[in-house]
This record gives C-alpha cells, sequence and structure tokens, in this order.
C-alpha cells in the first residue's frame, strides 16, 4: 500500500503522541481507609510517601484518606468501598474484611513485619487542668459522680482496647477473676453518660463540648488534644497498667488488583517502616517499633506496664467473640446498665 | 420547644443570677447570709446541672448525625407529579415508572368524499406505560409501550451513556433527531395530532444516536445513525426492513438563553438534515393523513423507493411568558420507482419509470395561556391553582391556532393513465390545514383538549376529483405522570 506524505506525516504525529503518552509519568490515586485519631499521622505520612515514590519512580501519588471509628469503618470495607489499603486499630477488625469479604487472605498479619503493626499505641487518661477528680488510676474512674467518656466498643477499636485494659486491670487485681472484671466494667460503663461511634468523636465530647471528668483516650490522641489546646487545659494520666495498642496495616487485594494499585498500595504499607516513615509516626506520638526512632522519641512517653491482647485475651478472635459479639459480656454490661 | 443548648444557657442563667443575688438577699430579708459552704455548694449543683445539659446536648447531636447516615443508606422512595420512582441511596440507579392514557373522541362534519366515510369514533389514541432510570449513574435506559388498539407496540427501547454534558450516546429505539414537533413528547403537544411537516420526517428509529450541549447549553447538537423510516413513519420491521440506512444530524441553538434580560431568551432556532438510501419491498409508504388523521394521499401500490431520500427541516420556536409561537418547514426527496408483478413478485423492469419526488410541508402554531401561566417548549403550563370547584379555582387555560400545508410533487402524478406514481382523481396533491384550539390543564396531570380543524384539499392537473373541504372536532381527555 502506497500512502500519501501528508498521510504518513498524521500517522507518525499520531504514534509519537502515543509514545509520549505511554512514557509520561502515572498519576496514581490510594485510598486509604483508616481508624479516628489517624488523621494527622497519615497527611504528614501521604506527603512523605509521595515525594519518596515519585523520586523512586517519576509517577505521582495522591493517597485519599477515610476515618470513622475502626469497626465502622471495617463495614463499609466489607460493603464495598474501594479501600487500596487500611490501616485499622486492631486486628479483628481486617480479619473481619478477610472473613466477610474475601478481599485479603486470611493470613495477611504475616505479611508485614511486626504482626502488620509498623507502630503501636496504648490508653492513658485525659483529664481536666489540675485533675479536679483525682484520678490517678482505673479504680479512681469507676467512683460515682465521675463522669468518663469512651466511645462505643461495637463500632469503635479505641473503645475496646479501653475496655480490655479496664478489664484486664481488674482482674489482675481480684485474683483473675472474670466476675469480678466484669462488675468493674460494668460500673465504668454506668458513669459513661455519652457513647460516641468513634474515637475522634470522643475527643470532641470531651474537649470541645467540655463532657466528662475523664476520657479514655488513645495516648497519640491525648498528646494531641494537650498539644493543640494547651497544658493549661488538660492533662494526661498514665494508668499503672494498660493494654499495648497495636493497630495494623493491610493492603486490599481484591481492590488493589482490580485497580492495578497492588504494587503502590505494597510499597506505601512498607515505607511505614522506614526511618522516615517511623520518624513521622514518633513524632504524631505513636510508639515506633524500630528500635532507632523508639529511643529517640522514648522520652515523650511515660512508663508504663503494658500488656498483649494475646497474653490476657488469648487473642483477638477470642476477645471479638467474648466481650464483643452480639450477646457477649459488653452487651450483657451495657443492655443491663 | 427550646433546644437543649438554649435549656442549658436559661437554667445557667438562672443559677448564676441566684448565686450573685444570694449576697444581696441577706441585706433585703431576714434570712441569714449564705455560707461559703452553700455556695459551694450551689457552684456544684451548677457544674452538675452544666454537664447534664451538655451531655442531653451531645446525645442529640450523636442522635441527628446517626439518622443523617441512616437516611443516606436509605432508598429514595417518591411519588409526585412527575410519577412514581425508586432511587438508591448513592443515586446511582434509579427507576421510574410513567404512564400516559389518552381517550379521544372525534366527530367529523364533512370529508373529502373520495370514497372515504370517516366515523365518528371515541378511541384510546394512546395507552403509553414506561420504565426508565439510571444504572451505574453513567447509564440510563428507557422502555416505552403503547397498549392502544388492543395490541402491544415497543416503541422506546433503549440505553444510554453519559459521558458529559457535550456527549452522550444512545444505543436502541427511539425517536429520530429530526422533526421538530415530533420530539415534543405525547403529553406535551399543543394540539391533539402533530401538525404536517411530521409526515414528512421519520418517526421512530433503531441505531445510535450522539448527542450534547455545548457554550452553555446554547448550543446542542443530535446525530445518529439508523436503520431508516419512511415520511412519517417508524422503521419498517424490527429486525431492519431497509438495506440502506439514514443518517441524521441537527443542531439546534438558544442563542440569548443565558441573557436572563433578553426579550429573546426564550428563541430557539435550528435544522435537521438526513440523507440515506432506501430499498425496500412496496407497501413502504404511510399514507398522509389530514390533521384529523383522515388520509388524503398515498403513493401507488406498484412504487416503491429505490434510491436517496435526503430531508431537511428548518425549524423554530419563541416563548415568552404566557405566548408561544412554534413553526417548521420540512422538504423530504426521494427516489421512487414504479414496478411490475413479474411471477407475484413487483419487480423493476426496463418500463419502469423512476423520478425523484419533492414533498414539502410547513406549520406555524401560536399559542396563549390566558390564565397567565409560562408558556414553554415540550413542556405544559403548570398551573398556578390547580383546578377545585369547591374551591372555585379553575387550573390553566390555554388557546391556539395552527396554520399548516402539505404540498405532494406535482410529477407524482403526471404521466398516462391517472398517474405514474399516486392515482390524481382519488388522492389529493395539496392540504391546507387550519386548526383552533383550547386546552384545559386541570393540573399538571390532567388535561383536557378540544380542536376544530379545517382542511382544504386541492386536486392535482387533471384530476377528475373535486374534493370536500372537511370540518372536524376532535377531543381529548389525558392523564399522565
Amino acid at each position: 500500500m502506497n500512502f500519501s506524505p501528508l498521510s504518513r506525516l498524521a500517522a507518525a504525529t499520531l504514534a509519537a503522541l502515543v509514545l509520549a503518552g505511554s512514557a509520561a509519568a502515572k498519576s496514581i490515586e490510594l485510598l486509604n481507609v483508616s481508624y479516628d485519631p489517624t488523621r494527622e499521622l497519615y497527611v504528614e505520612y501521604n506527603a512523605a510517601f509521595a515525594a519518596h515514590w515519585k523520586a523512586k519512580t517519576g509517577d505521582d501519588v495522591v493517597v485519599k484518606q477515610s476515618h470513622g471509628g475502626s469497626g465502622k469503618q471495617a463495614r463499609s470495607v466489607i460493603d464495598g468501598l474501594r479501600a487500596d489499603v487500611v490501616t485499622l486499630a486492631l486486628a479483628g477488625d481486617i480479619d473481619a474484611i478477610a472473613k466477610n469479604a474475601g478481599a485479603l487472605p486470611a493470613d495477611w498479619q504475616t505479611r508485614f513485619p511486626h504482626n502488620s503493626s509498623p507502630y503501636t499505641s496504648t490508653i492513658v487518661f485525659l483529664v481536666r487542668k489540675g485533675n479536679p477528680k483525682a484520678i490517678k488510676d482505673w479504680d479512681d474512674i469507676v467512683k460515682p459522680g465521675v463522669s468518663i467518656i469512651t466511645p462505643n466498643p461495637k463500632t469503635s477499636g479505641g473503645a475496646r482496647w479501653n475496655y480490655l485494659a479496664a478489664w484486664e486491670y481488674a482482674k489482675r487485681k481480684n485474683g483473675g477473676s472474670d466476675e469480678a472484671a466484669k462488675a468493674f466494667v460494668a460500673k465504668l460503663y454506668k458513669n459513661v453518660p455519652v457513647l460516641d461511634s468513634g474515637a475522634r468523636g470522643s475527643t470532641t465530647t470531651f474537649v470541645q463540648r467540655g463532657i466528662g471528668d475523664v476520657f479514655l483516650s488513645w495516648e497519640n490522641e491525648a498528646f494531641l488534644a494537650v498539644k493543640e489546646f494547651g497544658a493549661d487545659q488538660f492533662e494526661i494520666v498514665v494508668p499503672s497498667l494498660s493494654i499495648l495498642a497495636e493497630p495494623p496495616v493491610a493492603v486490599v487485594d481484591k481492590v488493589a488488583k482490580r485497580k492495578g494499585t497492588a504494587e503502590v498500595a505494597k510499597a506505601y504499607l512498607e515505607y511505614l517502616y522506614s526511618d522516615e516513615g517511623q520518624d513521622i509516626a514518633g513524632k504524631n506520638f505513636y510508639r515506633p517499633i524500630d528500635p532507632k526512632a523508639a529511643a529517640k522519641y522514648a522520652g515523650q512517653f511515660t512508663k508504663v506496664e503494658l500488656f498483649t491482647i494475646d497474653q490476657a485475651f488469648g487473642g483477638w478472635t477470642k476477645a471479638q467473640k467474648e466481650h464483643f459479639d452480639d450477646g457477649g459480656y459488653f452487651d450483657q454490661i451495657y443492655l443491663k446498665n | 420547644m427550646k433546644s437543649p443548648r438554649s435549656l442549658r444557657a436559661a437554667a445557667t442563667a438562672a443559677a448564676l443570677s441566684t448565686l450573685a443575688l444570694a449576697p444581696f438577699a441577706g441585706r433585703a430579708q431576714t434570712a441569714p447570709a449564705a455560707s461559703s459552704d452553700d455556695i459551694a455548694a450551689l457552684r456544684e449543683q451548677i457544674r452538675l446541672l452544666d454537664q447534664k445539659l451538655r451531655v442531653l446536648e451531645r446525645n442529640v447531636e450523636l442522635k441527628d448525625e446517626a439518622a443523617t447516615a441512616a437516611a443516606a443508606k436509605t432508598p429514595g422512595v417518591n411519588a409526585d407529579a412527575k410519577g412514581f420512582s425508586l432511587t438508591s441511596p448513592d443515586k446511582k440507579y434509579s427507576l421510574r415508572i410513567r404512564a400516559n392514557i389518552q381517550a379521544d373522541g372525534r366527530y367529523y362534519f364533512e370529508d373529502r368524499d373520495a370514497g372515504i366515510d370517516t366515523p365518528d369514533a371515541f378511541v384510546l389514541r394512546r395507552i403509553r406505560p414506561s420504565f426508565e432510570g439510571t444504572v451505574a449513574e453513567k447509564y440510563g435506559y428507557r422502555l416505552m409501550f403503547d397498549l392502544a388498539n388492543n395490541q402491544v407496540q415497543l416503541l422506546d427501547a433503549y440505553a444510554t451513556y453519559k459521558y458529559s454534558d457535550a456527549f452522550s450516546a444512545l444505543f436502541g429505539k427511539t425517536k429520530s433527531p429530526f422533526d421538530l414537533e415530533r420530539l415534543v413528547s405525547q403529553t406535551n403537544l399543543l394540539f391533539i395530532e402533530r401538525s404536517l411537516p411530521t409526515l414528512l420526517g421519520p418517526n421512530r428509529d433503531t441505531g445510535v444516536q450522539v448527542y450534547g450541549d455545548f457554550l452553555t447549553g446554547r448550543l446542542s447538537y443530535q446525530a445518529a445513525y439508523l436503520d431508516g423510516a419512511s415520511d412519517g413513519a417508524s422503521l419498517e420491521t424490527e429486525s431492519g426492513g431497509n438495506d440502506g440506512k439514514d443518517t441524521v444530524v441537527r443542531l439546534f441553538t438558544h442563542p440569548f438563553k443565558n441573557d436572563q434580560d433578553s426579550f429573546l431568551k426564550g428563541l430557539g432556532l435550528g435544522f435537521a438534515y438526513s440523507t440515506g438510501t432506501r430499498e425496500v419491498a412496496t407497501g413502504a409508504f404511510r399514507a398522509y393523513t389530514s390533521n384529523a388523521l383522515v388520509p388524503f394521499f398515498q403513493y401507488g401500490g406498484t412504487v416503491r423507493p429505490d434510491g436517496s431520500h435526503d430531508r431537511v427541516s428548518p425549524q423554530l420556536y419563541f416563548y415568552k411568558g404566557p405566548f408561544g409561537v412554534m413553526a417548521s418547514y420540512t422538504e423530504s426527496i426521494q427516489e421512487l420507482v414504479t414496478t411490475t408483478v413479474v411471477g407475484g413478485v413487483n419487480t423493476i423492469t426496463p418500463a419502469s419509470k423512476r423520478a425523484d419526488l419533492t414533498n414539502r410541508a410547513w406549520a406555524v402554531n401560536v399559542n396563549y395561556v390566558l390564565t397567565g401561566e409560562d408558556a414553554g417548549h415540550n413542556i405544559n403550563p403548570k398551573p398556578a391553582q390547580d383546578f377545585n370547584f369547591e374551591a372555585g379555582t379553575w387550573g390553566a387555560w390555554e388557546v391556539a391556532a395552527r396554520l399548516s400545508q402539505l404540498a405532494v410533487d406535482e410529477a407524482t402524478f403526471a404521466g398516462a393513465g391517472t398517474g405514474t406514481f399516486a392515482n390524481r382523481n382519488t388522492q389529493a396533491q395539496r392540504i391546507d390545514s387550519y386548526s383552533l384550539g383550547v386546552n384545559w390543564y386541570l393540573n399538571r396531570n390532567v388535561k383536557a383538549s378540544l380542536n376544530f380543524e379545517h382542511s382544504e384539499f386541492q386536486e392535482a392537473d387533471a384530476s377528475t376529483a373535486d374534493f370536500e373541504n372537511e370540518n372536524a372536532i376532535l377531543s381529548r381527555v389525558q392523564l399522565s405522570f
């Protein structure tokens, strides 16, 4: 076939445009579905990762964030929210996604170091300046007349950590009696006037609405409140015993594969373990797992005796079933109250 | 009822007032002065009261948030003047059920006396349920049936894809984007029957259409590649009886649409063009009928289209307040051929006659809403007050007048015998029609219409016929939603 010079020129121009287009930098969008108090952490981390990925591959990455109570967020992913990655408050919520949506394998927690938890945290008490109710430990908050702010364990991961920390404290104090622990936690919830669906909602209730004497808070959330509203407004009280909260992360394979983002989603979570990722975690009052970063930020955290969920409750699956599933201990306590 | 926030403010103010006045109370009365313990107790009471009200307020806030979140997940169910609809919580999926019932009465005083005695009749002109909506946000669908005349016809069946306001695509069967009045919905017609130019344009056709708006809605386009339909008719068969295809393009502009203060804001101007080839068997023509639906022209039984078929149609409308005018002109140029029956089949032979015949039609109609509501294109006036006999409200009333004409190419009747392509002694060459109408919009869903139709017929040259004028009254009660 003979084409005219004009046709050849048009074809060459078109081919050049196609090649130029394919060689151009890609723009990738990820959705990170996370729990309530990680907003500030991921705003800073997303910018750092985008710069890292751009330098490494030349591609632009925009990470969108979605926040809410951890259980509620897991429900949304199960119902179809197209998350590339989830960074939730507890492993049980990601287990639920694996089990109910089949969106990632059951052994997802083995994919990244440290059981896929790149940082840890714990539960502390945030009280009003001067600590007018003289709250020092768990026993003080269940006294009559003390108003406690904590979210709903049915929807909030942080609330489940709060609940389990109180349970274990009471159990140890009463010779390992679950009945005593149950009675203690029942007293605790009698003092709760408002049940928000997530930790950030509870922060609003305590900090902005001025309700309650003590807020059972994620450690990083308590630090943020003090930082934002001033040390003349609030104080952090660290109880004698608390729980080691290990918020995990995972790639949602089903979505990432479909969207073609599996590689960048994996890299996004891996980078949390990098020096920069760990430093950002520390700066945002999470406890880094990397020894170097942990040492750098050790000074800002009060030393506290911590127990793990595996040690005290036999893991999340068991704890979830016994305490938080319908008809579990929480329902027995709260519905009775 | 006071809000928790205002209750809290009132209670706090009352308590503070009590507290503030306490030191002075003792001076005016004989009661002992409040001790510091009393003041401390009062302060604690205020604090507890304040906390209780804050808790109440926050719980109301959370309840509202939960209600809002729940509402966002609840499918929408709607029933109003526009029909009955279901919508998914994310608005991406919807179904709307609509219907139109038209019960007509036709009364003929005279007709053109060509062996036709049109009976007066009550008829169900249209019984049309339709189902339309969206799937996956950008995709749309519509199914419309007609159940009149005790038969089921599938009139509209299509899927759409909307990329943007500037580009949408339609696949399936619906109206060809050609004739101005044909594109007006059956429920919004000014007169009971459409005017004569629609007899020269295509009706419904199957194929692909693309359409969209530019210049913030001032310019719209429609382009279609279709199976091809004869003048005034829908496509021959659902499987496609025309080997040739039609390409249709229509441009329409509202040049002053966005000029809020312009007198010409309601002006619309357009032009439609269709071109294609038609190669179908005999009997592929629809008879031309008067505005009272009485046939006045039909090609001969051995004539068939065989070749090009082009149409043009300039069109305009103008609406200002209760006044409206709409006009269109259509020209249809078609290559026809006569056939001879050979072995029971209509066959083109060396003796066949062939011609490009040009038929022309135009119509102008004006309308005025007596009760002052706005007139508009493809919408019925919305009554300011629905008809209610007891309340003495009468809905909206509109009067309308129309002039229209259709002229068949003189060459159609030329030739030996009674004419080459049509019988000059039984078929009229031209019709001039005069229409008067009254529309009563009882509410947005019920409309009653009364039309007087007068038509005058002109015979072809050398015709032996003497057609009388036709006078008819048409009436309609329409319910639509």
